[in-house]
């Protein structure tokens, strides 16, 4: 069982990373990221829908997703975020730059090559 | 824009705005985005209360913390730099007025005091004078 307190912290390194890699599946909106994060990642991973805007927000900004508001229903409409070109190479940057991370850490917690991520 | 159907909602989108440590505009993006997500939620579930509101959106201070760490860092020092000054400005201001009315207030009392001791006892001098001279 995940302690809560030292999932928050990981999750904030990995939030851009994650929402990219799952606009990269499929467009989505902003309570399907949020359900489709916890479901893939065997609720591992978890992220309340306000804290995900400054996230998206960032990354609209910098080019690398685009929001498109689509009417669903009569009256309700939706915002889906939508991976664009960049934030494709961007994803793969920060993928790289995730398992580097991840191999440096686990070579000092465990002191051995055991538990290294391939590319 | 129409006012969110249920109070909670309301108090709950207040405080958010609130407690967001960023600029004017992110402020505004990000209630926006909040405002049509909550909306969407209330058209499901009409009397939802703050307990499922923070349970779905998050609470405040989570959606603030979240605005925090991926703020812009040399916009966001400088807005620091700038509060810092005006809150520099206002001390300083709020000390040469207190000391300014405080000199006053010292200069009155002085007056005061002269004006008690000293007037009265140059009359009786007048009067010993008038008499001599006869």
């Amino acid at each position: 069982m995940l302690d809560q307190g030292n999932a928050v912290n990981y999750q904030r390194g990995v939030a851009s990373l994650v929402l990219l890699a799952l606009l990269k599946q499929e467009d989505m909106y902003g309570y399907q990221l949020v359900q489709e994060m916890e479901r893939q990642s065997f609720g591992a991973l978890s992220m309340q829908e306000g804290a995900l805007y400054p996230v998206l927000y960032k990354l609209q900004d910098a080019g690398y997703i685009s929001a498109e508001r689509v009417l669903v229903g009569k009256r309700m409409t939706r915002v889906y975020y939508h991976l664009e070109p960049s934030g494709d190479a961007y994803l793969k940057q920060l993928i790289r730059e995730y398992k580097a991370v991840v191999n440096g850490v686990l070579q000092i917690a465990e002191g051995s090559e055991h538990g290294k991520i391939t590319e | 824009m129409e006012k969110l159907p249920n109070k909670a909602a309301r108090q709950y989108l207040r405080r958010v705005r609130g407690l967001l440590p960023c600029s004017r505009k992110e402020k505004d993006r990000i209630t926006v985005s909040l405002r049509q997500s909550i909306s969407d939620f209330l058209a499901e579930q009409p009397e939802a209360d703050a307990a499922s509101l923070r349970e779905r959106f998050g609470p405040p201070e989570t959606i603030a913390a979240a605005c925090l760490e991926n703020a812009n860092v040399s916009n966001l020092l400088r807005r620091l730099k700038i509060k810092r000054r005006i809150v520099a400005i206002v001390i300083s201001a709020a000390v040469l007025l207190l000391l300014t009315w405080g000199f006053f207030i010292l200069q009155a009392q002085i007056r005061l005091h002269d004006y008690i001791y000293h007037s009265y006892s140059t009359e009786t001098i007048e009067i010993i004078s008038r008499d001599t001279s006869q």
